[in-house]
């Protein structure tokens, strides 16, 4: 099968062509430095099957990022069969730099000049048959994300000659060096000797690690330092003989793009638009009141209930309270709502059909409580966590995102973190498994392992389902707060904690220089609908993979211990069920609840909650809760060290039997929530602390594979201490602060003398290595 | 225990056995390292990806 490479600039749409050429959904983004490493797919629009390779986005072919040397060793040693060199047209002079240098290699090379819509739109032209002539190798015009001239660009792509010689644009300066060097790689029998050779001009490392190079390059060179000529003869070349293929529309000189920017990347509004614009998403996707129509207090709120106005409990009235029950509910919302309702009858009709069967309580049990409570527990979030990584999706798309890793760079600096840091942080939102993946473009290891570490601390979308349900069981079972704003805020202080983190590590024990942030902001742009549509179907299809596959083993596991003692003795599930069945058996309800406690604690997991219990008792939910259920906050957050979404998926299948006031057949999360909190007596600062503790805790099982993998040797035990300890830390602050709010000042005591033997340490004041020596020798 | 509570468990254990083996079986495979984060065509984290290195 022949082999295709994609190479060209960052952001000039290198993904968007592999996805139409492949039908791949890999993901796409507007900005630099989406693609960090290669990807295939096959092209089968030809008749013949055609390898697609999709390389990481390069200003270069030297060895100056870890993408232009996977780029360019890809090029040179992979013997493919053609190079397509995308182009973004509107950034024509610039894109050529690197056309310029792929040119010089042996390997067959057609341009794609993309987005040549845009061009068009803006009153420009190129004229591609002067640029052919002048570049020597076919030009086709393109719209990767419109798919126009996909089809020509292939054709001609297959219908290139199999063999080419390089040529360079800077032979008629460099025509003696040139024949030196290319005549010794000729002897070498390389492949491209004259990129090679060029390379070697411009004093290239990799080059200089051939034996003999650096005598050829002493001989040739005379002393002189050739790369900065070569770069400006690059230049020249594109400004004078390439450029006039290139006709500009007499216009304004201010882009649109450049007065959006006025007022987005301002130097003081800048970061209170980013902060509205936030809460606006959160607002949109949580609230359950819209805009804040029913008032900002309780004692504002002038709309009526559904009760209050008279309907009556029906199907029909349940429709209708998924948009409106006392106050107009955000779409995100309304959209759970109805989710919920469609589960909560499936789990009726399931529940109903046991009993026409006359299955069994625990059957019952088992699939309705356990099995679909759980599931659904999780799946009931599938709406928020599409809505809330829609809005991101639209800020990415746009190319918003890219201008506040800019406007941040000011504020991360002064933490030790470069703005291009913020990239994967952002992305650690969606999953922390792309966004550690994505800190390869982060040159400095120090810096790159800062950032690793902290991307846990961005909430994912596996954490949204323990912030909603637990925000809402607040509201729910103590009637304090918005749903939005303690989402968000848990949100914020995800981001505190890492920024806090961040300013520890790099004044400790990653101290280093940040490097400086250049990155190319690229203009702004309408969305794809059909590239938001495919990072939502993405998400959804994979969460509900994970619901039937991961939850559903784990609930079932749960179940399991849950059901049985150390002796495989079946216990009794649930009180209410057992007292209905049989009411004449019983005293009373309460009776029947404290047998069912007692033996619920006998259960297997009762007894290991109970043994893990002590350890989260500083954290506020440990010890204290009491030994009835108390233990299933310990569980719920030991089980979402497999998952994060099995803590909620917990709470769904043990609520039934926690608290009788949890209806099984609702499978809702936030009332699984509320019946835990009832259940188990646990406080507002607790709950606090229980969210914090999941959010900055060791992440699932598949992000600290690929910690192990992107850190560098020896880093990872003590990233996940570094987990551990930050989680358990900041959960107790949280609870003891929130608790007794005179500890604060023992915390901020604690802190300051951290600061403070910081500072002298830094500053040479105090060294504890050179007080350990002159111990050791008096 | 009626021939319907036979049934169900039946079906339960399959399944779960099922997903625990499938997961095992990925594992066991290489193919264990994939996080479901929605962007597998683009990701060469698990063992899969980075054998076409």
């Amino acid at each position: 099968m022949r082999t295709f490479a994609l190479a060209g600039n960052p952001n000039c749409g290198k993904t968007t062509l592999f996805n139409a050429l492949t039908g791949a959904t890999a993901h796409v983004g507007n900005w630099p430095g989406v693609t960090v490493d290669k990807r295939e797919g096959v092209y089968k629009g030809g008749g013949k099957n055609i390898n697609i390779v999709d390389l990481p986005g390069i200003y270069s072919l030297s060895p100056y990022t870890p993408e232009e040397v996977i780029s360019r060793n890809f090029i040179l040693d992979e013997k493919i069969d053609g190079i397509i060199n995308i182009v973004d047209a509107t950034n024509l002079e610039r894109n050529l730099y690197l056309t310029t240098q792929i040119l010089e290699t042996d390997v067959p090379v057609i341009v794609a000049l993309n987005m040549i819509d845009e061009v068009e739109k803006s009153g420009d032209r190129i004229d591609a048959q002067a640029l052919e002539k002048a570049l020597g190798v076919p030009v086709v015009t393109i719209s990767a994300l419109k798919g126009k001239g996909i089809k020509q660009l292939m054709e001609r792509a297959v219908s290139m000659p199999s063999e080419r010689k390089g040529v360079t644009v800077i032979k008629e300066e460099f025509v003696k060096q040139l024949e030196t060097a290319c005549a010794f790689y000729e002897a070498e029998e390389v492949s491209s000797p004259l990129f090679h050779a060029v390379k070697l001009l411009e004093n290239d490392v990799i080059e200089l690690e051939r034996k003999g190079a650096s005598d050829v390059l002493e001989k040739i060179s005379d002393g002189r330092d050739f790369e900065a000529e070569i770069a400006d003869r690059r230049y020249k070349y594109i400004s004078s003989d390439l450029a006039s293929a290139k006709v500009k529309a007499e216009k304004e000189t201010l882009t649109k793009s450049d007065k959006i920017d006025r007022v987005l990347t301002h130097r003081i509004w800048a970061i209170p638009i980013f902060a509205v614009i936030l809460f606006f998403v959160f607002h949109l996707t949580f609230s359950e009141n819209l805009f804040y129509l029913n008032g900002f207090t309780e004692g504002q709120a002038w709309m009526p209930s559904l009760e209050e106005l008279g309907y009556e409990d029906n199907f029909g009235t349940k429709l209708l309270a998924c948009f409106y029950d006392g106050a107009v509910f955000s779409p995100g919302v309304i959209l759970t709502n109805l989710l919920n309702f469609v589960l909560d009858y499936i789990n009726l009709g399931v529940s109903s059909l046991i009993g026409v069967c006359n299955g069994s309580a625990w059957v019952d049990s088992l699939v309705c409580d356990a099995i679909l409570g759980g599931i659904f527990a999780v799946l009931g979030f599938l709406p928020q966590i599409l809505f809330l990584f829609l809005g991101f999706s639209i800020l990415e798309d746009t190319g918003y995102m890219a201008r506040i890793a800019f406007v941040l760079d000011r504020i991360f600096r002064r933490f030790g973190l470069s703005g291009r840091a913020f990239m994967p942080m952002i992305m650690g939102f969606g999953c922390s498994l792309p966004a550690m993946i994505n800190t390869r473009t982060l040159a400095d290891e120090k810096e790159r392992t800062a950032t690793i570490r902290v991307i846990p601390f961005f909430s994912c979308g596996a954490k949204l389902p323990i912030l909603t349900a637990m925000a809402g069981g607040i509201l729910e079972v103590f009637g304090v707060g918005n749903v939005d704003v303690i989402t968000l805020s848990m949100y914020l202080a995800g981001i505190i904690i890492a920024v806090c983190a961040v300013l520890l590590m790099r004044n400790t024990t990653m101290r280093g220089e940040t490097p400086p942030f250049i990155m190319e902001l690229p203009a702004y742009r309408l969305p794809a609908f059909k590239n938001l549509m495919l990072h939502l179907w993405d998400k959804s299809k994979h969460f509900v993979k994970k619901a039937f596959t991961i939850i559903f083993a784990s609930t079932v596991i749960i179940w399991l211990l849950q059901s049985f003692s150390w002796g495989w003795q079946f216990l009794l599930e649930d009180a209410q069920k057992l007292f209905e069945s049989d009411p004449e058996k019983w005293a009373s309800l309460a009776e029947v609840e404290g047998l069912v406690n007692v033996q619920m604690d006998k259960s297997i997991l009762g007894s290991l909650g109970m043994f893990v219990q002590p350890l989260f008792t500083p954290l506020g939910f440990g010890s204290q809760l009491g030994r009835s259920f108390g233990w299933v906050f310990a569980v719920a957050a030991i089980c979402g060290l497999v998952a994060k979404e099995n803590v909620i998926a917990t709470f769904g299948a043990l609520a039934a039997v926690v608290a009788r006031t949890y209806i099984d057949w609702e499978a809702d999360e936030v009332l699984a929530a509320a019946a835990m909190i009832e259940g188990t007596g646990i406080t507002v600062p607790a709950i606090i602390s229980f969210i914090i503790f999941n959010m900055t805790t060791i992440p699932c099982f598949a992000a600290c594979a690929t910690a192990k993998g992107e850190l560098s040797k020896g880093k990872f035990r003590w990233t996940l201490l570094f987990w551990v300890v930050t989680s358990y830390l900041c959960a107790a602050c949280v609870y003891t602060v929130g608790s007794w709010w005179w500890t604060l000042f023992i915390w901020l005591a604690v802190a300051a003398l951290i600061i403070t033997f910081i500072v002298l340490r830094n500053i040479g004041k105090f060294d504890i290595l050179k007080i350990f020596h002159k111990k050791r020798r008096k | 225990m009626n021939a319907f509570d036979i049934a169900v468990v039946a079906v339960i254990t399959v399944a779960a056995v099922g997903v625990i083996g499938w997961l095992i079986y990925r594992k066991i495979k290489g193919k264990g390292g994939c996080c479901d984060c929605s962007s597998c065509s683009g990701c060469n984290a698990c063992r899969k990806g980075k054998k076409k290195d």
